[in-house]
């Protein structure tokens, strides 16, 4: 991940900031420019909710450049109270302790470091709540 | 569509082909389909190559005219990439190209060379391209780790078991054996494969495919100019594109491939037949589940006993519904951008009696299933006389 792609992203990987159309109400996660109904860019600043639960899981062991030290991790697909999806890595747990469903609260992290610029790039990650 | 004729075809072994460069592996294809076909190389209209990683793989673009080059043939030259539908996105698109009455005989071409790397995670990495870059590999997701929560969601709400997903592999192994062209001349055991290294649970090493090099290419040709070079042709009667949203985590369901489903039903309805009409199948097995789920979204089988009629045998070469009799990706071997065109390959081997041992007797109708990532592109294409 270059510099600009990295700045241009902080905002939805830092805040879970993403846009709402004015128009149709559309909820979108990441930032967008455009509302795929719409086609126009009426969009106004939409802060998510840091709750969610799992929708599915998997742990992962073997893994792409960059996440080898992390191995072996748990990564699924997570629904936002919104009903927006998004995808990240579930964190403070063993895999067999994780199940479909279990609620999660996202919570801020080192995502990794990237090998080309040495930026090193946080975002969010699922956290398993009681 | 007009139907379009396969009058020629070439494949390299597919494999690690450390003595060949990427467009060598592409014109050894394209030459054997050629020579195949009887066409001279220069009524050759077109090519159109489908790769999916040349500059990731080994740092190549412009490969249409690099492939021609080599060819020595002074046509229009392009590549088209779709992830692992590249090949079958290429003949598809050629189709179009002699339906437009634009051209009369084209080529097409699938090929890639995957085995440069010497790291697994540089493979992986990728691999993962196939993926949205920043929103599922950037947050630590793989090809293999989107297969594997397709599979635990099958296995969650149909009860499939491990044990039926590995039959996957083990028959497409035993069909691979009987293919010369394979990558995995090898038989594999359940037990092997659920003993091999887990790489994203529940899927293990055997429940993936290897990197691979190799090329597969045709020869189309409009059904009135085939005729002068054989006279009973096998068709591509239609070709169909699906459509799912890229990311995992926007698409409806985890255990239906939409875009496959999407595919087929226009496939058939274009052909006037249904999937009970088919006699044999070649699908996207890029993981072993990948192949239950997809000969569930063709309607070969009920959904959710995708699993079941694995273990049954219905898909085997005896069975019912034979899928993957050239080995699939799995076992024939799965160099991406080639994968669609092999495909097509065995088609037409089987229909022209060609196949050897793996040859099916009675054959009607043939149907290839060919995907882009996770299941984002989907391409059905139907084959008959
Ligand atoms: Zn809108």
């Amino acid at each position: 991940m270059g510099v600009a792609e990295s700045w241009r992203t902080n905002q939805s990987r830092y805040l879970m900031e993403g846009r709402k159309c004015t128009k149709c109400k559309t909820l979108y996660f990441p930032i967008r420019q455009h509302c795929a109904k719409c086609m126009d860019d009426s969009m106004e600043r939409y802060i998510f909710d840091t709750k969610g639960k799992i929708v599915e899981f998997t742990r992962i062991e073997e893994a792409p450049q960059g996440f080898e030290l992390m191995v072996p991790y748990n990564y699924g697909i997570v629904e936002l109270d919104e009903g927006v999806r998004i995808s990240c890595q579930i964190i403070d747990s063993y895999s067999k302790d994780l199940e479909v469903g279990m609620p999660v609260e996202m919570t801020f992290r080192l995502l990794r470091k990237s090998e080309d610029q040495g930026i090193l790039q946080y975002g969010f990650k699922a956290l398993p709540i009681e | 569509m007009d139907k379009i004729a396969i009058i020629g075809v070439g494949s390299t072994d597919f494999g690690d082909l450390y003595d060949k460069a990427i467009d060598e592996i592409a014109v050894g294809a394209l030459f054997e389909a050629i020579k195949s076909s009887g066409v001279e190389k220069e009524k050759i209209k077109s090519l159109f190559i489908g790769n999916m990683g040349s500059e990731i793989f080994v740092k190549q673009e412009h490969l249409g005219n690099m492939v021609t080059t080599l060819a020595d043939l002074p046509a229009p030259s392009f590549k088209i990439e779709a992830a692992g539908a590249s090949g079958a996105v290429a003949m598809r698109t050629a189709c179009h190209s002699i339906q437009s009455g634009h051209m009369d005989i084209v080529g097409v071409i699938g090929v890639e060379k995957m085995t440069e790397f010497t790291k697994q995670s540089e493979t992986q990495g990728a691999l993962a391209t196939g993926l949205d870059a920043m929103w599922e590999s950037n947050m630590g997701g793989t090809l293999a780790s989107g297969f594997a929560m397709m599979a635990k969601a099958h296995m969650r709400e149909y009860n499939t078991t491990r044990e039926q997903i590995a039959q996957v592999a083990v028959k497409n192994h035993q069909n691979a054996r009987k293919n010369p062209k394979s990558q995995f001349k090898i038989n594999v055991r359940v037990e092997s494969i659920l003993n091999s290294k887990l790489i994203a649970d529940p899927l293990r090493l055997f429940d993936m495919t290897a990197a691979c090099d190799g090329g597969s290419a045709l020869i189309l040709a409009s059904a009135e100019v085939a005729e002068s070079y054989d006279s009973d042709p096998v068709y591509i009667h239609t070709s169909k594109f699906g459509y799912a949203p890229m990311q995992m985590h926007r698409r409806e369901s985890l255990t239906t491939l939409n875009g496959t489903k999407f595919a087929a039903e226009r496939a058939y309805e274009k052909v006037g037949i249904t999937a009970k009409d088919i006699d044999l199948a070649e699908v996207h097995d890029i993981f072993t589940i990948a192949e239950i789920l997809a000969i569930e979204s063709l309607g070969l089988v009920p959904v959710g006993e995708g699993g079941k009629a694995t273990e049954d045998g219905v898909t085997a070469l005896d069975g019912s519904i034979p899928v993957n009799t050239s080995g699939g990706l799995k076992g024939r071997g799965a160099p991406l951008g080639a994968t669609g065109v092999s495909q097509a390959i065995e088609m037409y081997e089987q229909f022209n009696n060609l196949a050897g041992e793996r040859q099916l007797k009675d054959i009607e109708w043939g149907l290839t299933h060919s995907m882009g990532g996770t299941g984002g592109t989907s391409v059905v294409t139907i084959y008959g006389r």
